[in-house]
């Protein structure tokens, strides 16, 4: 069959399904070597699908550089002008969904679930690269009748697109498979395919860029009006140029910024459309190949501000546009934005936000070339994340996942050490090494408060070694040392009065050494006693209650925030209930939380709902608990459902159904 | 007695042919057909030598062919196509195919599609509309004008296209061609004339004759003020037929 004949043929039909090969892309086959498998794999790698194939979507993206080629273009260009309905690609290397963002198109991309094709939107790119052979076939055979088929870029070796074909007994709109120049169709289709009776034609003479260049022209324009100036013409060189030139651009948060400020106390249609058009710039930008940083990076700081109801979609969808590019930010963003949507979830849906991000960590490159600072940059988000998991979503691997975090500590500061033995990087090494500890140390904090006291005393003594290191600089050592006493007073009751006498040795220093940050000290020294109280019940809670109360007022006296209002409502409302409920001591909490309040919107309202949860007021706890989350104040989830202020009402469904007005997490429907 | 062959060879051109001619269809009788052969081959052979040799001249007088004109804006999608056949050669056709990638299958296309090559491709060879070497493509063409006429082409028609192919000299030159108006040695299968009756074609064979004997140009037969000094030249380049 001519050219002529087959776009005449076109001309007359619908819109053309397309099964887009790897011929499509010329691709330059990554070696089995590049898939950093072992020797006995890479036996197994037979050709460049397959290497691909081996790889995570991040280092394949690595690999696969695209270069602009005219069989994109003109693709995106038919998909633009309705001529082509529905393309199937098992290429992995995006150019063609690149080419249609350049056109400033959207088209649904089927990625993981493939509808049938009679169901797909069209125009739609399904990409088949990591599915399963059956499901090209299936969707071949069973959409046959859609319209007419184009196979191109295809030698029909994989995905067993031969057999398919040859199971349609007749192409009712004619099936079109272009050559590639002279080459002759597969061995097993020579004689069977391409018979009138099939309407199946085998087209010679092309290859992929030159036939869809001729395909275009005649169904179509070539090249694509949008790369023509009106009234001008242009050689195709000038335009494969002007074409890169249109190719959308990564977000810059730089200008947006000071519109996001303003977003943190605007209506929320506003920050509602303001994060819609960044969801879809986002989008843009990753399909035309940049990494989709700006709407977590926006939704994360309006977080701390604005409500999860209103951000948990965005950040869901940003979640989705960064995790890509995730192993090669080595700030983490994807990480952190997982974090916050396991803060709006509880259990098993929270444990998979956070294993999320460890896939991203885990496909970071920490081989021969990382060293030990670039690791500590990586190590720090990633334990941090880690200890979250373990810490605040208890499950039966939370040690597991602890000690990895451990492990991961300790290879950071063998790290440093080898590094440090190279005389040029021996400073730098050394100062990475003493940040992997000062980090590490809150870890084990934070873990030792889930464990049992022999087993936290363990642990507390192996981050007293670690701490130990830091002691020639007084800076963080003293403050971390001030801590790691009250944690294993905390734990050892037993020797409570000469570990806090100690500590309060490390605060006094602190207080001397740096006399103009009198205030924090003050009110970091009250928040770990207010600390230690809640974890005392008995008599010897009221004392230290006091002794907590009498530092905030010190505190206080020096300097007066938010943050200290908070902690001391706490305090009080722990005391309040190991007192009986005394109705003083619920009117100084209260005081304090609407201090903190006031001072800062939203950031005492958790307290004063947890107060009115005390006394069963459904009202109080509605009004506080929505303020709280309007402004972004309000804790994780999951300690929403373990607080004891609300335990008496954490059966009713009306609770559940508040916060899952707050946090969308499927409470009410879980209960049901 | 000589044969035809001989005596044609000998130089006795005209009357040669005008004895083959005189036998009428009976020239395809088998005891004539052999030695009939013998002088078309031997003609046509020799008229393949003079328009190579034409092909090869011509420009070096500065001759200009006509060619089909490119169009005012390029075929963006056939130089692409091109483009990508030729690096598809370099890289995959083999040394064999170095010195001329046009012979490579995976350049068939542009026969059996008719293309005429964009000038940037020829690198100075001739566009298909001034010489179109023998191809199956020709010969289907003449199978397919002795089916519609019910009788075979004269056997030195036939024998042209089989060894020379289409060949049109149209172009323009100061002396040679002033303005492209002198007719000049054109002879494809769209210019065959139909009712010619069977036989040897030595009214054939004249034509090209005489067009030789203008060294291409025979539209300056009878005119005044021929280049004799181009046409001379031209002429002694070519053989006799």
């Amino acid at each position: 069959m001519q050219i002529t004949q087959l776009i005449e043929a076109l001309r007359q039909s619908g819109p053309i399904n397309f099964i887009w090969g790897a011929g499509c892309s010329g691709l330059e086959v990554p070696g089995p070597w590049r898939t950093g498998r072992q020797a006995e794999d890479a036996a197994a790698i037979d050709d460049a699908h397959a290497s691909l194939l081996a790889l995570c979507d991040y280092k394949r993206k690595q690999i696969l550089k695209c270069r602009t080629n005219w069989a994109g273009i003109c693709m995106a260009e038919l998909l633009r002008i309705g001529r082509a309905a529905r393309v199937l690609t098992t290429n992995f290397d995006d150019r063609l969904v690149r080419a249609t963002a350049t056109f400033r198109m959207m088209p649904p991309l089927y990625r993981r679930d493939y509808p049938e094709l009679r169901d797909a939107a069209t125009p739609c790119i399904y990409l088949l690269g990591g599915a399963p052979p059956e499901i090209l076939a299936g969707l071949v055979g069973r959409g046959a009748a859609t319209g007419p088929w184009i196979a191109i870029g295809c030698s029909g070796k994989r995905f067993g697109l031969s057999r398919t074909l040859l199971s349609v007994s007749r192409y009712d709109h004619g099936l079109y498979w272009i050559g590639h120049f002279h080459e002759e169709p597969p061995a097993e289709l020579r004689d069977g395919l391409f018979t009138p009776e099939r309407n199946a034609h085998w087209i010679t003479g092309f290859d992929a860029d030159s036939f869809m260049a001729y395909l275009l022209r005649g169904l179509g324009e070539f090249p694509p009006p949008q790369l023509v100036p009106k009234g001008k013409k242009m050689k195709p060189e000038t335009c494969l140029a002007a074409f890169e030139s249109q190719r959308p651009e990564g977000t810059n948060l730089r200008p947006i910024m000071p519109a996001v400020k303003r977003l943190q106390t605007a209506g929320s249609a506003e920050v509602q459309t303001f994060l819609e058009k960044l969801a879809g710039e986002d989008e843009l930008a990753l399909r035309a190949g940049h990494s989709a940083l700006g709407l977590g990076i926006v939704a994360n700081l309006l977080a701390g501000h604005r409500s999860p109801r209103l951000l948990k979609p965005f950040l869901t969808r940003a979640a989705d546009l960064m995790e890509p590019d995730a192993p090669g930010d080595v700030l983490a963003r994807f990480s952190e934005v997982c974090c916050k949507l396991a803060r709006y979830s509880y259990g098993e849906r929270a444990g998979w936000w956070y294993a999320r991000a460890d896939a991203a960590f885990a496909q970071m490159d920490s081989g021969p070339g990382c060293d030990g600072m670039e690791l500590y940059s990586r190590v720090s988000r990633w334990g941090k994340m880690l200890v979250d998991w373990a810490c605040f979503e208890p499950h039966a691997q939370s040690e597991a996942v602890f000690e990895r975090v451990r492990t991961m500590f300790m290879g950071a500061i063998a790290k440093c050490v080898e590094s440090a033995a190279s005389p040029v990087r021996a400073g730098e090494a050394r100062h990475a090494r003493k940040a992997i500890i000062a980090e590490f140390i809150p870890a084990f904090h934070q873990r030792v408060r889930t464990l049992p006291a022999g087993q936290a005393l363990e642990l507390l003594a192996e981050a007293r070694t670690w701490l130990e290191e830091l002691r020639t600089d007084e800076d963080p050592y003293i403050e971390l040392l001030a801590r790691h006493l009250f944690c294993e007073a905390e734990m050892a009751p037993d020797r409570q009065v000469e570990l806090l006498g100690q500590a309060e040795e490390q605060f006094r220093t602190m207080l001397r050494l740096l006399p103009g940050q009198a205030g924090a000290i003050l009110s970091n020294w009250a928040a770990a006693l207010s600390q230690l109280a809640q974890a005392r019940s008995g008599e010897e809670a009221p004392a230290l209650c006091t002794q907590a109360d009498r530092k905030f007022q010190e505190a206080a006296n020096v300097a007066s925030d938010a943050v200290l209002h908070n902690n001391w409502s706490s305090l009080l409302i722990h005391e309040a209930r190991q007192r009986g409920g005394r109705p003083e001591l619920w009117k100084q909490a209260r005081g304090h939380a609407g201090r903190a309040d006031a001072l800062e919107a939203g950031k005492g309202s958790y307290h004063l709902a947890c107060i009115a949860g005390e006394r069963a007021d459904r009202e109080g706890v509605a009004l506080w608990l929505e303020r709280s989350a309007e402004h972004g104040k309000i804790p994780r989830l999951s300690h929403i459902l373990s607080d004891r202020s609300f335990e008496k009402l954490r059966g009713a469904q009306w609770i559940r159904e508040l916060l899952d007005g707050i946090f969308d997490a499927g409470l009410a429907r879980e209960a049901k | 007695m000589a044969t035809w062959n001989a005596r044609y060879k000998a130089g006795e051109y005209t009357e040669v042919w005008a004895e083959m001619q005189a036998l009428g269809a009976g020239i395809r009788k088998p005891a004539r057909r052999k030695a009939a052969d013998a002088v078309v081959r031997e003609t046509m052979k020799r008229a393949r030598g003079n328009v190579e040799r034409l092909l090869a001249e011509l420009p070096g007088l500065g001759y200009r062919f006509q060619g089909v004109p490119e169009p005012a804006e390029p075929d963006y999608p056939l130089e692409l196509r091109i483009e990508h056949a030729l690096e598809y050669v370099a890289n995959r056709g083999g040394k064999q195919h170095k010195a001329n990638p046009w012979s490579h299958p995976a350049l068939a296309w542009v026969e059996e599609e008719e293309i005429e090559v964009p000038a940037r491709f020829r690198r100075g060879n001739l566009g298909r509309s001034t010489h179109r070497p023998p191809d199956a493509r020709m010969s289907g063409a003449l199978d397919e004008i002795e089916r519609q006429t019910g009788s075979p082409l004269p056997l030195a028609v036939r024998a042209w296209f089989e060894t020379v192919g289409a060949v049109n000299l149209a172009g323009t030159h100061p002396m040679l061609n002033p303005d492209g108006a002198v007719d000049t040695l054109r002879v494809t299968p769209e210019g065959i004339d139909r009712a010619v009756a069977d036989g040897a074609g030595a009214g054939f064979v004249s034509v090209i004759r005489h067009a030789f004997a203008w060294g291409g140009f025979p539209g300056w037969s009878g005119r005044a003020y021929a280049p004799e000094r181009e046409l001379a030249w031209l002429r002694s380049k070519l053989l006799p037929l």
